[in-house]
């Protein structure tokens, strides 16, 4: 009887220090996280080109630690085509974060030769690989934010550097009417030039106040 | 003659006016103007000043309390295919994680932890131990993603399954499913949507009907469901 009362006393500050001990096995959870401002490209991107996007900012908000993955899904409203997946690279496949760190993923779009013309929308989706097993079912996080650019027409490589400068274009100009000249007197003609002595007008002709 | 002369004058300006404009190219301009703008030393003087901002991310924390698929129900007594507690059983068993009504239990806890956020679910393909032929996820009702093949549309065909997820008052359970792109979240249904403001929690359970016949004779099946934020 006495040993009995002895182990129930014993057992109450052992469970008291297991819940202490382990707070967090009981209120475990999964969570992640991703920047509101869409991911935006600067400027036009043109087909056959590769751009670096801004990178994505990702948080780890659950207490465990979890490998978060970048990929473009379209799950919000908005107007242009999709993008495809294979377009949209992360500069790391999986990051490992612990709990509340936080990381930003460099990403690069890559707009293959055949690309469509326009306006595009589509999300990148931060997934988070912490689950959680509920009896035979993972529950798992995921979290968007919005992806926008635009294809435009592309340029030709060094069509601007191909032009003459401005310098060029001068020069060419005095040397062309040079010789334009030259050849007009082989030729014969001649330009004559004259000067007539100014007057003061029509109230000069008649002469002085009468 | 004269003429002439005035020519290659003319032509003498230009080429001054060129090396001219020449060598005011080689000067650099904007470093001059960068120089004289700059203070002199001591002339400077700055104040240190810091900002907070609201928190500008998007996220979702799930935690459940005590979740695991039970109470299991339906199947072929005679098959001995039977249900049981925690093993489906075929044809089209029938197991839960919690259970919904008025003294229902909702173990999953959902929350929108960053600004608001439209809160989307879906589920995936369920992935057999032996690593062979999934199941997939169908749909009930008038415009299903992927139409459940058994009992008129009603139950999952062969080698496919059905998931709901639900909330209070068995929000969810008359749904046509979980697919495999996300959805709007039954728990966080209002009347903007399924837009939930930062903080706000909802309590889940989730469904589980399985296919009319399995091709894979695997007895441990993997199914993972997923909550997303999504912009509005």
């Amino acid at each position: 009887m006495q040993r009995r009362r002895l182990a129930a006393i014993a057992t109450l500050p052992m469970a008291g220090f297991l819940l202490l001990a382990f707070p967090a096995a009981a209120a475990a959870s999964i969570g992640v996280g991703i920047q509101v401002g869409p991911v935006r490209l600067a400027g036009i991107a043109h087909a056959g080109q590769t751009y670096d996007l801004p990178p994505v900012y990702v948080v780890n908000t659950g207490t465990e630690p979890e490998t978060v993955r970048l990929e473009v899904q379209r799950l919000s409203r908005g107007t242009g085509r999709d993008v495809p997946k294979s377009w949209f690279k992360p500069g790391q496949t999986d990051v490992h974060l612990d709990p509340k760190q936080s990381a930003t993923i460099p990403a690069q779009l890559v707009v293959p030769a055949d690309a469509t013309l326009g306006p595009y929308f589509s999300d990148v989706v931060a997934h988070g690989s912490a689950s959680i097993e509920a009896g035979q079912a993972t529950l798992g996080v995921a979290a968007a934010t919005k992806l926008q650019f635009t294809v435009g027409k592309a340029v030709p490589a060094g069509f601007w550097s191909s032009l003459p400068s401005p310098l060029v274009w001068a020069g060419g100009i005095i040397v062309l009417a040079g010789g334009g000249f030259w050849l007009a007197r082989r030729a014969g003609f001649r330009l004559r030039l004259e000067r007539t002595p100014g007057g003061y007008g029509p109230a000069d002709r008649g002469g002085g106040p009468q | 003659m004269r003429l002439l002369r005035d020519f290659w004058r003319l032509i003498l300006i230009g080429i001054g006016l060129l090396v001219l404009l020449a060598a005011c190219g080689g000067v650099k301009l904007g470093q001059l103007v960068s120089e004289t703008v700059k203070p002199a030393n001591g002339d400077s003087s700055s104040l240190s000043m810091s900002l907070h901002t609201v928190p500008t991310v998007r996220s979702v924390t799930v935690s459940p309390k005590k979740a695991k698929f039970g109470n299991c129900t339906g199947g072929a007594t005679n098959a001995n295919t039977v249900s049981q507690n925690k093993a489906l059983g075929f044809p089209n068993g029938t197991c839960w994680v919690g259970s919904p009504g008025d003294n229902g239990v909702l173990p999953v806890v959902v929350t929108n932890t960053g600004i608001a956020a439209n809160i989307k679910v879906n589920g995936a393909d369920a992935v057999p131990g032996d690593g062979g032929t999934s199941w997939v996820l169908c749909n009930t009702g008038q415009n299903p993603a992927v139409a459940c093949t058994s009992n008129n549309g009603k139950s999952p065909g062969l080698n496919q399954y059905l998931l709901r997820n639900f909330g209070l008052d068995r929000a969810g359970l008359e749904g046509p499913g979980l697919t495999n792109s996300p959805t709007c979240d039954v728990a966080f249904r209002g009347e903007s949507g399924c837009m939930a403001k930062s903080g706000v929690a909802k309590t889940e359970g989730i469904e589980l009907v399985g296919p009319s016949a399995s091709a894979d004779i695997s007895t441990h099946w993997h199914i993972t469901i997923t909550w997303t934020p999504v912009p509005d």
